[in-house]
């Protein structure tokens, strides 16, 4: 049996690691997730790891299968842009979908061009911001934009059609932005091949720093070469392998090997009449511009309101999660935690929760709720900006003293129907989950506007036993504002985000 | 002419792509070291080990299962019926297993959903059977009691009330009795004798409604786990007659706390000792005449006039009844 060459075998990688990733994300729910490492595909990503290091000084342990993708980098070059990473290799299909170009145009389209030096910059911002406490690389983060995008959009879509991964159609907010965004990257591929890796990804960058030095890389026997450019004609890099190699650039892809008519091209260590590499492009001058530019945004958002610098009542994070300013420094906004809620409850923050919050997950309580039994997001994380708790922890059992507390349910007596309508219910009541519940009710006899006496049962919320899940918001027959809603005050996460005199039962 | 492509050496290839396999495999392994409890919202099955496997094993004809059962217990009953589990813990319920069941079994939502409760009792699982039901229901014969009404089927076996809930295009021609067949085989047999012991009430008329109540029976604490019957007589007239039974000890206790209750609303009844029996009768302000028939293990009561059109066949059905046996206790 013939071995496949080596093209072919990176594009069985490419199928395997794409597919990996589809299933990954499609088995990532209460029925199915099991013990498989659902996040293996954003744990890999070196980006993650490096800037949550930055901004948490820690290496959460998932994280760690970053450390061979940039040993093996370091010494290979950037292979996980072709090899693995599913965004490169969606936009590689892509690409190759929608080309339509004669020969020499797509001669030119491949050639490098100074636009891809973007990346580099966008990298060097991201990291600076890191450095300083802001995490912000999980907005242009591949892995966890494509995690994202496809929680948020694309699986959602299939789900309307019958044969998507959700229990119950998921709905997000701001769905159709994160959708939008998406089909914008993807189209950018009709322009330039793998527009997104060559132009914007700053994984994409942060692996070509590590492999400027690579030993391992392509190779041109200047000898052999007739300088007939058709190792161009699929370069998914635009890494020029035609002349002064640009090893940052380079995916690996070896097309240019199996398309070279002379064998001029080899993958490996370099020879006696190799050519020479390509020097780092990038403008000093235009780097330390962005690293003024970061250093100055860095205060300017954190002189915003937002969740970190003063607590915001919607701003309600799920089980488990570290207090705001840690949450954000370890969220990379994926967006699994999303995936695997089995309520819908947990949904992408728009701006309510500050710039720093944007796509982070909070709970909205008039989608969803949060299961009383229900720890699956902090398993779903992979940075541990939401903890691994037990049921245990979370309900509060023997050995733990108290439930973890998300917020605080509150009543809004002229929306609820015993208290101004005259009229019977005690949904919220019945719903919650605590023992003893923490909505109770009083029997009152009430005189109508018509004379008549009408016995009712008015529900009172005991604030020390409300745990903040929300269903009794969810279920609260008053539909579009419910009489009874979820705040983040008293959250467990916070010791500032609490009711400075304690009410009780 | 020989193709002049550098690949890299044949053994470096082959490694690359027996790393793939290595990786599934290790994704396999790891896949399958989990706690089950964190995915099942630490639900447990209920009574009847093994019933989500048999349901599983044994679909009902023509249907396929969709998925695993799926378990719960009292404390995340609210994840399935939201805003009513209440009702049903209130009533005695243990743990529900839920199964799907489609035509096809790749389809995107199930045909048929199988509810089935664990109530603890076959007298609870009556309650929450007779709560559940609609006007508009039309018996049939389904487990040890059944009714069926639109989309929906329910049954009584045993301790167990079973929901069937059919949907979608195929539930116009669903077949619930075998449907509740299949699910009954799953849960095995059931002591049919048990269910009828617990309707011990005489021939007294045409039976328009029983009921359960589990606690509080018309607000009097001292009536728990009731069954009432309304019977419309000859004359056109209703008759509700109710039935508490228990150990002899849970007896002696209602008849202690009927005198208290007497003494507290300031009521004389008249007392009256028969054989095995004792006929309390009360003259209410309130409620009007009523009476109690007390033996060792049972007490049939009514809110009519103790007269003897009513009497006899309670008195007759008493002494051909052997003793009530609670659930759990041999038979003296």
């Amino acid at each position: 049996m013939n071995m496949p060459n080596i093209r072919a075998i990176r594009r069985i990688y490419a199928i395997f690691f794409f597919g990996l990733f589809l299933w990954l994300l499609w088995i990532l729910d209460p029925q199915h997730m099991k013990g498989y490492e659902t996040g293996l595909i954003l744990e890999l990503s070196p980006l993650t790891a490096i800037a949550g290091f930055f901004t948490s000084g820690t290496v959460y342990l998932g994280l760690a299968w970053a450390l061979p993708i940039i040993f093996l980098t370091l010494f290979f070059g950037r292979f996980f842009c072709s090899w693995i990473c599913p965004l490169g290799i969606l936009n590689q299909f892509s690409s190759w979908l929608f080309n339509r170009r004669r020969p020499v145009d797509q001669y030119k389209n491949n050639a490098y061009r100074p636009i891809f030096r973007l990346k580099y910059y966008i990298l060097a911002g991201l990291l600076i911001l890191s450095a300083f406490g802001a995490l912000q690389i999980g907005l242009l983060d591949p892995i966890a934009l494509l995690t994202r995008s496809f929680t948020v959009s694309l699986y959602p879509a299939i789900n309307q059609w019958g044969v998507g991964p959700y229990l119950n159609q998921p709905i997000f907010l701001g769905g159709a932005l994160i959708s939008a965004l998406l089909i914008v990257l993807i189209l950018a591929n009709r322009f330039i091949t793998r527009y997104w890796c060559r132009v914007l990804c700053p994984l994409g960058a942060l692996l070509g720093v590590m492999s400027l030095r690579a030993p391992f890389r392509i190779r041109r026997d200047v000898d052999k070469c007739t300088d007939c450019n058709k190792c161009l004609a699929n370069c998914q890099g635009g890494c020029d392998p035609h002349a002064e190699h640009r090893v940052s650039e380079c995916h690996a892809c070896m097309n240019c090997i199996e398309d070279c008519p002379e064998g001029a091209l080899h993958y490996g260590l370099p020879e006696s009449r190799t050519s020479a590499a390509k020097p780092f492009d990038i403008n000093r001058r235009r780097l330390g511009e962005v690293a003024v530019a970061s250093v100055v945004f860095y205060p300017m958002l954190k002189s915003a309101v937002s969740a970190s610098t003063k607590p915001q009542h919607q701003t309600i994070r799920p089980p488990g999660s570290l207090p705001e300013e840690e949450f954000n420094a370890r969220c990379i906004k994926c967006a699994a935690c999303m995936r695997v809620c089995p309520t819908n409850v947990l949904q992408p923050a728009l701006l309510g929760a500050g710039f720093e919050g944007l796509w982070t997950p909070i709970l909205v309580n008039k989608i969803g709720w949060c299961e009383h039994h229900c720890v699956l997001c902090g398993q779903a994380c992979p940075t541990g900006a939401i903890q691994r708790i037990s049921v245990q922890e979370k309900v509060g059992e023997k050995p733990f003293e108290k439930p973890v507390k998300l917020g605080t349910a509150f009543f809004d007596h002229g929306r609820c129907l015993p208290w101004s309508m005259h009229t019977e219910c005690v949904v919220c009541e019945e719903v919650c989950p605590t023992t003893p519940k923490a909505i109770w009710y009083k029997r009152v006899e009430l005189l109508k506007r018509d004379g008549s006496v009408v016995k009712l049962k008015q529900p009172y919320m005991a604030p020390d036993l409300c745990i903040g899940c929300g269903i009794c918001e969810n279920k609260c027959p008053v539909e579009d504002y419910a009489a009874v809603r979820i705040t983040s005050v008293g959250e467990t996460r916070s010791k500032a985000n609490q009711m400075l005199l304690k009410g009780k039962s | 002419m020989p193709n002049p492509v550098r690949e890299p050496p044949a053994w470096l290839r082959g490694g690359l792509l027996a790393l793939l396999p290595l990786l599934v495999v290790a994704l396999y392994v790891t896949g399958q070291n989990y706690d089950p409890g964190l995915l099942a919202f630490k639900s447990e099955e209920g009574a009847g080990g093994g019933l989500a496997a048999k349901l599983t094993q044994s679909p009902p004809p023509g249907l396929a299962v969709m998925g695993a059962p799926r378990a719960y217990d009292k404390t995340n009953l609210y994840e399935y019926i939201d805003g009513h589990a209440d009702a049903f813990i209130s009533a005695g319920f243990q743990s529900l297993t839920v199964a799907d069941y489609a035509v096809d079994a790749n389809a995107p939502a199930p045909d048929l959903t199988a509810d089935i409760y664990h109530m603890g009792t076959p007298l609870q699982a009556f309650g929450i059977m007779m709560a559940e039901v609609t006007p508009d229901s039309q018996s049939v014969t389904m487990g040890q009691m059944g009714f069926v009404s639109g989309g929906v089927g329910l049954f009584l076996h045993g301790p167990y009330f079973v929901r069937l809930g059919a949907q979608g295009p195929n539930a116009a021609n669903m077949d619930f009795p075998a449907a509740a067949s299949a699910v009954v085989a799953a849960l095995g047999e059931a002591d049919a004798g048990k269910l009828r012991e617990l309707f011990a009430f005489p021939d007294l008329g045409k039976v328009v409604r029983t009921n359960y109540v589990k606690q509080d029976y018309r607000g009097l604490s001292f009536f728990k786990g009731v069954i009432d019957r309304e019977f419309e007589r000859a004359d056109g007239g209703v008759l509700t007659l109710f039935l508490m039974q228990g150990a002899p000890a849970a007896m002696t206790e209602l008849e202690r706390a009927l005198t208290v209750y007497a003494q507290e609303e300031g009521l004389t009844p008249q007392i009256t000792s028969e054989s095995s029996a004792k006929l309390i009768v009360f003259q209410d302000p309130y409620e009007g005449d009523w009476f109690v028939y007390l033996t060792t293990t049972r007490a049939w009561g009514g809110f009519a006039k103790a007269d003897a059109a009513l009497l006899d066949p309670i008195r007759q059905l008493a002494n051909e009844l052997p003793p009530f046996t609670p659930a759990g206790e041999k038979s003296p």
